[in-house]
């Protein structure tokens, strides 16, 4: 089993502590007999095992090629849209209306109102109502993956989804500081603080949102297991306002 | 602030070896606590590395009991 890698800046340098602390360590006890030299040693210990257990944790690839990556998929997508001419607003479906993972479903035609979804295929195109316009593709986006990333689905709180968002852009991607939620009926208000990840202006972003609003909208898809979409996407200094519909009884 | 305590308790001549290890056990707890909650792995391998520290400061605690004993 394979604990970690040497190539990370905190193994490297937890594993050089290591080594001065032993030295310093050893050459107190057994030469100086100096007592603040030896708790420095013991110091220096506990910072090493620190370091190494956070190396654990950084990802072995490295941002650029996660960057080349994210683009690729969403230039295809955002060609896909382009292209079909499309102009509604993604439905993001939890997970129990497709097949594994939250997506977003994007209608070909405008509806006056949604008809009930029921579970759909794994498929790229698919029928989800009864009407022969009612076809759309069923698309994965940031969110569909961000969503495996939790621990555990979040409960149909605000309180919950919050701290899941918190967790999900602080702690794991490190692509905002906080967000803050509010409920009000069926309507989500998601404040996003110092995102670090700007939105493109773009039809597919119209219709799918950018990709901390999609995160968003999938995640509370998950929460409520019901259908969401995005409403209104603001940018503010410092913050990124998002307003999603939770979409059905 | 493990190296910044070490700097204030030999400043002030504590000679206690469990003392300085007490101190650092606290510091470290606090600090990882506080800062890396959110990260599943970096969770994971703290609380490892906070488990040898706290069997550490149960041996300091033993060697002041065979010591008081003694």
């Amino acid at each position: 089993m394979r604990l970690f890698t040497v190539n990370n800046a905190y193994i490297r340098s937890g594993l050089a502590l290591i080594v001065a602390g032993i030295l310093v360590l050893l050459s107190s006890a057994l030469i100086f007999q100096i007592t603040w030299l030896t708790a420095l040693g013991i110091c220096l210990l506990i910072l090493s095992f620190i370091l190494i257990a956070l190396g654990r944790s950084v990802p072995e690839l490295p941002p650029e090629a996660c960057a080349l990556l994210m683009e690729t998929g969403m230039g295809n997508t955002a060609a896909l849209i382009e292209e079909l001419g499309i102009r509604t607003k993604a439905i993001y479906l939890p997970s129990s209306l497709t097949s594994d993972r939250p997506q977003a479903l994007v209608p070909l035609h405008d509806q006056p109102s949604w008809p009930s979804i029921r579970s759909l295929p794994r498929r790229l195109v698919v029928k989800y109502g009864s009407q022969p316009d009612d076809i759309g593709l069923l698309i994965t986006t940031a969110g569909s993956a961000a969503v495996a990333m939790l621990e555990a689905r979040p409960a149909p709180t605000p309180v919950a989804l919050e701290s899941s968002l918190t967790a999900l852009f602080s702690g794991r991607l490190g692509v905002a500081d906080s967000t803050s939620v509010s409920c009000q009926n069926n309507h989500l208000s998601v404040e996003i603080h110092r995102p670090r990840l700007a939105s493109e202006t773009g039809w597919s972003q119209h219709c799918l949102g950018g990709p901390l609003a999609s995160i968003a909208a999938a995640l509370a898809a998950e929460a409520w297991d019901r259908p969401v979409t995005i409403l209104r996407e603001d940018s503010l200094p410092g913050m990124q306002r998002v307003e999603l519909e939770i979409i059905g009884s | 602030m493990l190296l910044f305590a070490t700097v204030v308790m030999a400043a002030a001549g504590q000679n206690a070896l469990g003392v300085y290890y007490t101190v650092y056990l606290v510091l470290a707890l606090a600090v990882t606590e506080l800062f890396v909650t959110l990260n599943a792995k970096a969770r994971q391998g703290l609380n490892l590395v906070s488990l040898g520290l706290f069997a550490g400061f149960l041996i300091v605690i033993g060697l002041q009991v065979i010591r008081i004993l003694s």
